[in-house]
């Protein structure tokens, strides 16, 4: 295990709500990046994500979100600095919500020591691979972004 | 006092149907209870047609990211029925231990995470977390080490790579099932305290009681899972996994696009509860005084104790690896993968899923390539048993508020272990 992860959330059948993966993808092909950095695939398992922190130095997350920007931007936050409006019913394993892993992680003592989350406004969600042409083309920017975060000195938290 | 109820507790959800759940009452009299399900098609027996049969394993492996080993093993199965391959015991062996790494993930998953919240009084596991700290620590240190166990024997945690028709691509050395055994040995303290603390509120299980048909595997000399015909709590009469069709008698319903099914009667149940149900005494020493400890005893017909079997079932599932480990300890395992030569054939298998019985048919021409599949999964040989058990519980409950109507019918959902339909998973946030 490296001190360091990338990990993608996000289900590639739904339309953007498959951007982390499909970063993640862009990321793999950086061989220098995967050298000195986990790349992981979490898809929908809030429990992998989970797992993924413990004992990490840093994590970064890259996850499809309605944060009321323009449709494909890229938004850099920490933990802190955003909270949790999506509602869940609780039924299904199957459901999950990146900030409610990160606050469990924080309460068992076993999160990494720093966290940053890029999250990506959708513009189409719903049944169907493949990503909107809008965040399609800007895929190459996205994975420059995070490869920041660990390959020069990291950008502050705007 | 007579009730007048109107619940239609709809998960959220953005792109695909959960189960919808309506109870209509007015002045004590039901008018309508039912449950719904609404979620697409995924045509996984279509996607496999014209496939080879050594592609058939990785295709229907994501029917389910929870059950995928179980599906898969499911599908190779089939294929070594429909092919005629005989695979050594040592495969065997190793398969049994990485099926239980899934039922050991999700049954920990399920009671810690979805069940113990309401028994606790808690709206999720993350308050949970807050009040019953070193209990969640457990429940997730277990879901860790069976991920890794997964990993060890999988190839990964889900969507396995080493499980292919004729056995395994790669089987661990000597020294890392050493390792495996060792790790074992110490989650039994760990899933006993998890026991102890459910225990600890099993007074919040709900009493309902519904005469229930229960279907399982059932195969002399152990507590099925991964072999033996399929098993009925109505009858002793057994049959074969190649006449799966006979038993589910699959039908569609106006209120679900998912296939019901029934044998005996309207419904049936399967899932940790049939196990126990048709199984329990071939028990092992722990999981036998697990049972003992929550009062299971003999047959059980209240939905609610599922999750209680699913504890029990983790106790046997790890004292049962342990014996497996044991027996191939120090051993160089040899013969884990015959060769597979395609063939024309037809070939069925059952498999128990966390959640119940799992059927795969598959049908190959000479060149060994799929000409038809059919896969009848645990959640939908359900649904039709959990409407049963709705229409029987909603008249008791018109006395109660609206509010403990609804957790009731939502705690009894889940006490099913429903595995409805993958959702999305994206953030909505707002900023601070």
């Amino acid at each position: 295990m490296k001190q360091d992860a990338v990990v993608a959330l996000g289900n590639p059948l739904m339309g953007d709500e498959g951007a982390g993966p499909a970063v993640l993808e862009r990321l793999r092909v950086d061989l220098d990046l995967g050298e000195r950095v986990d790349l992981i695939d979490s898809a929908g398992s809030s429990m992998t994500a989970l797992h993924a922190l413990s004992g990490r130095r840093k994590v970064v997350f890259v996850d499809c979100g309605y944060m009321g920007e323009e449709p494909g931007t890229l938004k850099r936050f920490l933990p802190r600095q955003a909270v949790s409006e999506k509602n869940m019913p609780r039924l299904s394993l199957h459901e999950g919500d990146l900030m409610q892993v990160l606050e469990m992680a924080e309460l068992l003592g076993d999160g990494a020591r720093e966290v940053v989350v890029f999250g990506i406004e959708p513009e189409r969600l719903g049944p169907g691979a493949g990503l909107s042409a809008r965040l399609r083309s800007r895929l190459d920017e996205y994975a420059r972004r995070i490869r920041a975060e660990f390959m020069e000195q990291a950008a502050p938290a705007r | 006092m007579p009730r007048t109820v109107h619940l239609d507790i709809h998960p959220v959800t953005r792109v695909e149907g959960h189960g919808q759940l309506v109870v209509r009452a007015s002045d004590g009299r039901v008018e309508r209870a039912e449950w719904l399900v609404p979620e697409a098609p995924r045509f996984f027996e279509a996607m496999v047609r014209a496939r080879r049969w050594d592609e058939i394993q990785p295709v229907v492996s994501r029917v389910c990211g929870i059950c995928s080993i179980s599906h898969s093993l499911a599908a190779v199965k089939a294929v070594e029925e429909a092919l005629g391959v005989a695979i050594s015991d040592d495969a065997r062996m190793l398969r049994v231990l990485t099926h239980y790494s899934e039922l050991l993930q999700s049954h920990v998953l399920h009671v810690g995470y979805l069940v113990a919240p309401d028994l606790m009084g808690a709206p999720s596991v993350v308050p949970l977390a807050q009040t019953n700290l070193d209990l969640v620590k457990k429940v997730v240190g277990l879901h860790r080490a069976a991920n890794e166990w997964s990993d060890l024997l999988a190839g990964r945690t889900t969507h396995p790579l080493t499980l292919v028709p004729g056995g395994f691509t790669r089987v661990p050395a000597p020294r890392e099932l050493e390792g495996l055994r060792r790790r074992l040995a110490g989650l039994v303290p760990m899933a006993t305290e998890l026991a102890e603390a459910v225990l600890a509120v099993a007074g919040a299980v709900p009493s309902f009681h519904r005469d229930t048909e229960y279907v399982a595997l059932r195969q002399a000399g152990e507590y099925a899972f991964t072999r033996g015909d399929i098993a009925s709590s109505d009858t002793d009469e057994s049959r074969p996994a190649g006449e799966f069709e006979s038993v589910a008698n699959e039908y569609v319903t106006p209120q679900s696009t998912a296939k019901w099914t029934r044998w005996h009667r309207d419904s049936y149940a399967v899932g940790a509860l049939a196990r126990y149900n048709l199984n329990r005494a071939e028990l092992l020493p722990l999981a036998s005084k697990w049972a003992g400890m929550f009062g299971l005893g003999g047959h059980c017909d209240n939905p609610y104790m599922n999750s209680v079997a699913q504890l029990v079932e983790c106790a046997q599932i790890l004292e049962d690896s342990q014996r497996i480990l044991d027996s191939l300890a120090g051993r160089d395992l040899k013969d884990t993968r015959v060769e597979v030569h395609p063939a024309a054939g037809e070939g069925a298998s059952a498999v128990e899923a966390p959640r119940g019985i799992l059927f795969h048919r598959y049908a190959f021409d000479e060149k060994g390539v799929c000409q038809s599949a059919n896969l009848c999964i645990p959640t939908n040989q359900n649904h039709g048993n959990l409407q049963k058990d709705i229409e029987s519980l909603v008249p008791g409950l018109l006395h109660l508020g609206q509010d403990e109507i609804r957790l009731r019918l939502e705690m009894l959902v889940r006490a099913y272990d429903p595995c409805i339909s993958c959702s999305t998973h994206f953030l909505k946030v707002r900023f601070i």
